[in-house]
């Protein structure tokens, strides 16, 4: 049984990193412009706008944008800037939903699902109105494998599966077909977004903070520090392969929850899906980590994608969505509740610590930290995050 | 105490008030809001039984066990005790008690419809 060594990631180097970027405003404003207004970002999967008329909302708040996206009547999905045309209301103030159109409530201007406009009360009192193109703004949006991702940039440096490059072959090495039925936990946290999307990319911290739930799933002799499998790196993305113990003794309920489907953490308990890709014997999941803000976590009998939306440089909206085939029995409903559950608690656990971190970082007493082996998605992070920025920087001097 | 579970569980009947909760947003909430004592009662009769209720469940089909009142009350008190066997198996009361305060700020933003 192999694990990561320091040659595996020689590539990055070893510096200490500044914890400047991680709490300043200045950093928060260069990512606003420099990443967040130019790189693709997940708006969810097409199964959760399944039929026409379905629409659902995503808000990123660092851009000030309200992203509609909706599934047409030609079942074809689009997004749109949830502004009215009028005077720049929020047109759809709901999160998620179905409707045949969308009412502004500010002056009950309506549109459709393609974003035209399909009235306008007293239009006849308009100086010269051009309904036909004043619908709402469009906003690029392409699906891949059932990811919808939108970008704010009216002409997005790439494409998609540019953007993606060869990530995009390996994570389809997975397949996330036929997994329909999902939960979404989410919070909103005094944490930065980028020290949310470490916690979660990293194997250091399950020892500790999470000796009571997780730890025994994820260290034992062979594997006494929880070490990663592997890290690949893809550009701007990266993927770690997460190991699980295989001696793990479960308890009761958890053991009742295994026996009834895939769970979380379950270590090297893997209950195969079908054709589902088991990479080496005691392989847990796969955390894809899709740039600037994504996580995608796969396994075998189920997938979670952690979405985190930068509010201000000291506070972070998270959504993380668990998703799993439908339950077609009460046991199989009961291990989805139970991981759902424990995922929640793991969630828990990794917040009250990283509260605690920002306001650290805050306090000026540390300039610099080191990243470990385990930490290296993490470094990864930092460093295309700089890089993205700075090309372009480069581009805007030319 | 009249029986409103399937025949059988009667002895789950003293935990329906409490625990047969209907989404999993209030069943966090009710977690949350519980004391150790409360928790260590309804793991202690319930925790021994889900098996059980679980195999009785699995001969019903999936989409008729909301249709009728007990199979859907017996199906709601199990996912509760999945959120309890949490705090009785894992954390322990201190820990628990420190979740807790997380657990406040984590909402459920979407659940599954229907059970």
């Amino acid at each position: 049984m192999s694990f990561v060594t320091k040659a595996d990631v020689a590539e990055l180097g070893t510096d200490p990193i500044p914890t400047e970027p991680y709490h300043s405003e200045a950093q928060f404003e260069r990512e606003r412009d420099l990443v967040f207004r130019r790189a693709w970002l997940f708006a969810g999967r097409d199964v959760e706008i399944p039929n026409p008329g379905d629409f659902l909302v995503k808000e990123w708040d660092i851009c000030n944008a309200s992203i509609l996206v909706t599934r047409g009547k030609d079942n074809i999905i689009r997004a749109f800037h949830n502004v009215c045309s009028h005077r720049a209301a929020k047109v759809v103030w709901e999160e998620r939903g179905n409707a045949p159109g969308f009412n502004c409530r500010y002056h009950g201007w309506r549109y459709g699902l393609k974003g035209e406009v399909l009235s306008v009360p007293d239009a006849e009192s308009f100086f010269g109105l051009d309904t036909k193109n004043c619908g709402l703004t469009p906003v690029a949006v392409e699906l891949w494998n059932s990811l919808i991702f939108i970008n704010l940039n009216p002409a997005p440096e790439q494409t998609l599966l540019e953007f993606l490059g060869p990530v995009a072959p390996k994570i389809l090495e997975h397949s996330i077909e036929g997994f329909e039925t999902c939960y979404t936990i989410g919070g909103d946290v005094t944490v930065n977004w980028k020290c949310l999307l470490d916690n979660f990319q990293e194997t250091y911290h399950l020892a500790s903070v999470h000796h009571l739930s997780v730890a025994d799933r994820s260290v034992s002799n062979e594997n006494p520090r929880s070490h990663p499998i592997s890290f690949e790196f893809f550009g701007l993305h990266r993927l770690m392969g997460v190991w699980g113990n295989p001696h793990r003794k479960p308890d009761l309920i958890e053991g009742i929850a295994i026996k009834n489907g895939g769970v979380i953490s379950a270590g090297a308990i893997q209950q195969k899906a079908g054709d589902a890709l088991i990479r080496h014997p005691n392989w847990q999941l796969d955390v894809h980590g899709i740039f600037p803000t994504m996580l995608l976590d796969i396994a075998p009998t189920f997938f979670f994608i952690h979405e985190f939306f930068p509010i201000a440089a000291n506070r972070t909206r998270f959504h993380s969505t668990v998703w799993f085939p439908k339950a077609m029995n009460a046991g199989q409903r009961f291990s989805q509740e139970y991981s759902v559950a424990a995922f929640r608690d793991t969630v828990a656990e990794d917040l009250a610590v990283l509260r605690t971190q920002q306001r650290g970082m805050l306090s000026g007493a540390k300039k610099t930290f080191e990243f470990q082996l385990s930490e290296t998605m993490c470094r990864h992070s930092y460093l295309t995050l700089n890089k993205y920025m700075e090309q372009a920087e480069k581009q805007a001097a030319e | 105490m009249q029986n409103t579970l399937p025949e059988g569980f009667a002895d789950l009947e003293p935990f329906v008030a409490d625990w047969a909760i209907a989404t999993m947003g209030a069943r966090l909430e009710r977690r949350v809001n519980s004391t150790p004592a409360e928790r260590r009662a309804f793991y202690a009769a319930a925790a021994p039984r889900t098996g059980a209720a679980l195999e009785y469940l699995n001969t019903i089909p999936f989409e008729e066990i909301p249709k009728k009142p007990e199979t859907d009350r017996l199906m709601k008190l199990t996912l509760a005790l999945a959120e309890i066997a949490l705090t009785e198996e894992i954390n322990g009361q201190a820990v628990e008690a420190e979740h807790a305060r997380s657990n406040r700020q984590i909402f459920v933003v979407k659940e599954l419809d229907g059970l």
